[in-house]
């Protein structure tokens, strides 16, 4: 068995933002330095990175960050929290990249590494989530013309992300992925690891129960 | 048993891909009805909050922050076997082809009974012979680049080699790649 390649302290490259697609790593000619990343597809990027050019990894990070990002922000819905489990998400797709099949869109299993991290973040945290104020809460629309009706969708904003931070944990993936990320039933299936049918079953009853919720209040 | 819409039929119904049938169902059943206006209501509702944005010059410091974090990581290469096992798997099949040629050669030629075995001897040098003469005659002919371009593999032939395999002929040099690396 070979060892790794060393220290992955190469400088990445910074690009725009490019869409996903479901495509197959394949064992292109990636070592060399004709490939440009910035306009390689997902595929080549991993063939890249596996191929052991780390600076792909830093076009996978520069595409998707945002998307892990506001995955992150709306589990622990503060910024510093976001980004240092956004980070985590990111080191953790680092490590397992190799383990990629190609059989969902690299978006999806970015989702999925990024659901178990915050699960397991909120898991852990969970007696700290009712009393952190956020910086969405925190933000009162100024150009409301009735100051009270502003207030009143403050507090029924709040009520919201409250009751949706309440939620069973496959429920609440399954909004924020669905709603949020605006993830397709399928992608969902995938990220969560489940079929189709209980993607939609999640989504209905994560409804059911926020409106339970906010009714009571 | 009731015929209400199931959770994963409300659903089909709020993103407008529920059935026909169920779509009849739905217009003539209040309960049904009632429970999709709320669903609609709550997805609005949940919708309306807005994301986090954070400053433009945060993300750049993200990516440098994950570089960071990520500079002390080794990264493990494919393993040699699922990279690079097609021009390994020609040259084994080159090498057996080889080996099975030299043991055919080596074999002893089946004798008829009452036969007497023809045996080779090199009584006068092989140059008096008049076909040497014809073969070393032919080989000065042959520049050194020819032959060396005629048994070098081209580039990617080992690939294209492979491709022509029938899956039945891939599995089966799997199994003799398997056994020549003691998997």
């Amino acid at each position: 068995m070979r060892s790794g390649l060393g220290a992955a302290a190469l400088a990445w490259t910074v690009a725009s933002g490019h869409t996903s697609s479901m495509v197959k790593p394949h064992p292109t000619r990636v070592s060399g330095p004709e490939i440009d990343l910035t306009t390689a597809d997902e595929a080549t990027l991993v063939a890249a990175f596996r191929a052991g050019r780390v600076e792909a990894f830093g076009e996978i990070v520069t595409r998707h960050r945002k998307q892990i990002y506001q995955l992150c922000y709306r589990f622990v819905r503060n910024h510093e929290d976001a980004s240092d489990l956004a980070q985590d998400v990111f080191v953790r797709a680092f490590k397992g990249l190799h383990r990629f099949k190609g059989d969902s869109s690299l978006t999806t299993w970015l989702y999925r590494v990024g659901v178990n991290a915050c699960l397991n973040r909120v898991a852990a945290k969970k007696p700290l989530m009712l009393e952190a104020p956020t910086e969405a809460a925190e933000r009162v629309d100024a150009s409301a013309v009735d100051p009270l009706q502003a207030v009143l969708q403050h507090e029924r904003a709040a009520a919201v992300r409250e009751a949706i931070a309440k939620l069973p944990p496959k429920q609440r993936a399954t909004l924020v992925l669905r709603i949020y990320q605006e993830c397709s039933h399928e992608e969902i299936a995938a990220a969560l690891g489940g079929t189709v049918g209980a993607a939609k079953a999640n989504l209905f009853h994560a409804l059911g129960n926020l409106r339970r919720a906010l009714s009571v209040k | 048993m009731t015929n209400h819409l199931r959770p994963d039929e409300f659903v089909d119904a709020m993103d407008g891909a529920l059935s026909t049938a169920r779509g009849a169902h739905l217009e003539n059943c209040a309960d049904c009805r009632a429970e999709l206006d709320g669903l609609w209501s709550m997805q609005r509702e949940a919708h309306a909050d807005d994301a986090f944005e954070p400053s433009p010059l945060f993300w750049d410091h993200f990516s440098a922050r994950v570089r960071e974090a990520t500079a002390n990581e080794k990264i493990t290469p494919e393993p040699w076997w699922r990279t690079g096992w097609q021009p390994i798997a020609v040259l084994t099949v080159a090498a057996a082809a080889v080996v099975l040629l030299v043991q055919t050669r080596s074999t002893p030629a089946v004798v008829a009974p009452g036969l007497a075995p023809v045996t080779l001897t090199a009584e006068g040098p092989v140059e008096d012979d008049g076909s040497w003469d014809i073969v070393m005659g032919l080989a000065a002919e042959i520049a050194w680049d020819d032959i060396r371009d005629a048994v070098t593999p081209a580039a990617g032939a080992a690939d294209a080699a492979i491709e022509e395999l029938t899956s039945a002929q891939r599995e089966a040099l799997v199994r003799l790649l398997k056994q020549e690396i003691g998997e």
